[in-house]
């Protein structure tokens, strides 16, 4: 089968598997508080005020008027308009009812997701069995099992995070298989067009970009400083810097339709506009509304717990500090407190990466995994595959702004599964080294066979002379 | 050289870049 079929039917295959994930119980099955039959407005009743409700009431609002309303603006304030457009789109013009429009879509996306995940091992015909047991295993934990493909399947994250893989994938595999420039220019444009769905649909994605970019400029800098030195230009890192800096520039191209509109409505180069609440959020600790259990959970208030004196000042001020003073203060909390602040942030993170996981083998798995992932990507980043340094970047990109926001246990889903990059980047790491060591071996061999030749070449000139100046016509060397 | 390495595929991802960049702004339109 030819590797264009191949991966058609892989993709194809994976999506029916996904689809066969959300559609077994049919129509009627509950995925948390929705079934996939249920009507826009039932959705609506059935979610409340959570984030999937939200972008039900912007989507019908868009389906309806053709427009999002002045009321309905704040969810584009707090969210990206992805699934929002899913939704109205869905709500608009499928034939189907919503939660299966949208099953189908996300199907279709997990579908290249997986197919990409999977390439370098499903084209060896004997681990199929052994891969196809191994994603049912995956399929089966909890990021898939309930956020993704179940109870939260209106919510974005499941396609921001098949986006965000498909991006990375694409990334990790041109620079695997190296090949001539135009093809890294190619999966420098499939990966920017999957990094930017990815940003549509989460705000939790928007450094991943940056750290494209960031990534790009190291090596074009690199190539720059070879030219000033006029030493000869690194094919590696030229095509290395083309599949980054596409992959950046795509993934800004796409997403300037919408910042303009951001821009020019609300004066902001950002898709949403929540840092404001997350300060506020962070100085709330006394609050006449308690803030929601939740909240408590993933790690807010985070000022009041570094500062409770500053706190309270902050909750008795008439008039209530500015959104800048609340940014200012929680920022010099933590460099007041930088021991607690590490020890705060951290005991969120680790409890939230087993919250919910009703197998705490699933955590340790994933953590594994993505252990393995890092280390294996640092190691053939090394060895000049520049681009896979996209992998630990995108790992602390998702982490970074943990520092200071919420850790909703939802949020660490992108971060867990990094680790599914893993498989590819190990067999690549395992072979390289197989490469290299036969290389060695050849080099061994070769250097033994150059001692001995000039071993003998030596010795022959020696017992040459010596024969000559004996006069034995050098039979000793022959003899020798 | 296998179909998924030629020309045409470098081609197909620039046309469909253009064509996500086309859809964001009708979307981006929409909402307006």
């Amino acid at each position: 089968m030819s590797q264009r079929r191949l991966l058609l039917a892989s993709v194809a295959a994976h999506s029916a598997l996904v689809a066969l994930v959300l559609f077994y119980g049919g129509l009627d099955a509950h995925h948390g508080a929705v079934t996939l039959g249920m009507s826009p407005q039932d959705m609506v009743a059935a979610y409340g005020s959570g984030d999937a409700g939200s972008y039900l009431k912007a989507a019908i609002a868009l389906a309806q008027h053709g427009r999002v309303p002045p009321d309905s603006w704040w969810v584009l304030n707090l969210w990206p308009p992805g699934m929002v457009w899913v939704d109205a789109l869905a709500v608009a013009f499928s034939p189907f009812p919503l939660g299966a429009t949208v099953a189908l879509a996300l199907s279709a996306v997990w579908g290249v997701a997986l197919a990409l995940l999977t390439w370098p091992l499903v084209r060896r015909r004997r681990w199929l069995l052994g891969v196809a047991v191994a994603e049912l295993l995956v399929l089966a934990t909890w990021p898939f099992e309930s956020w993704m493909l179940d109870d939260g399947l209106m919510y974005a994250d499941g396609f921001a995070a098949g986006f965000l893989l498909i991006g990375l994938a694409v990334i990790v595999h041109r620079t695997l298989n190296s090949g001539p420039l135009r093809l890294w220019f190619r999966d420098g444009l499939l990966a920017g067009a999957a990094t930017a769905g990815s940003v549509y649909f989460r705000a939790s994605n928007n450094l991943i970009p940056v750290a494209l970019l960031g990534l790009a400029g190291l090596l074009i800098l690199a190539l720059l400083i070879r030219r000033v030195r006029h030493a000869a230009p690194s094919p590696t890192v030229q095509a290395n810097a083309v599949l980054t800096a596409t992959a950046a520039f795509t993934t800004i191209l796409l997403m300037v339709p919408y910042g303009a509109l951001i821009f020019h409505r609300e004066h902001r180069l950002q898709f949403v506009n929540t840092q404001d609440l997350l300060y506020a959020v962070s100085w709330q600790y006394t609050d006449p509304t308690p803030l929601p259990q939740w909240l408590l959970d993933a790690g807010d208030p985070l000022g009041c717990n570094l500062d409770p004196r500053q706190c309270e000042k902050f909750i008795a001020q008439d008039p209530p500090p500015s959104a800048q003073e609340l940014r200012d203060a929680l920022f010099d909390a933590i460099r007041e407190h930088p021991g607690r602040w590490i020890s705060l942030r951290l005991d969120t993170l680790v409890r939230q990466w087993f919250t919910f996981d009703p197998n705490p083998a699933e955590g340790y798995a994933y953590l594994a995994l993505l252990l393995a992932g890092l280390a294996a990507s640092l190691a053939l980043a090394w060895r000049g595959r520049w681009a896979l340094l996209m992998v630990p970047l995108a790992a602390v990109a998702l982490l970074g702004p943990f520092s200071f926001v919420h850790v909703e246990e939802r949020y660490l889903i992108p971060v867990k599964l990094l680790g599914l990059l893993t498989p590819t980047l190990a067999l690549a790491w395992s072979e390289d080294r197989k490469v290299r060591s036969s290389g060695h071996d050849r080099d061994d061999r070769a250097s033994q066979a150059r001692r001995t030749r000039a071993v003998r070449s030596v010795s022959a000139t020696r017992s040459t002379s010596s024969s000559v100046r004996s006069g034995n016509n050098g039979r000793d060397s022959c003899s020798a | 050289m296998s179909r998924l390495e030629g020309w045409g595929s470098t081609i197909a991802c620039g046309a469909l870049v253009l064509a996500v960049f086309v859809l964001v702004t009708v979307l981006t339109n929409w909402v307006r």
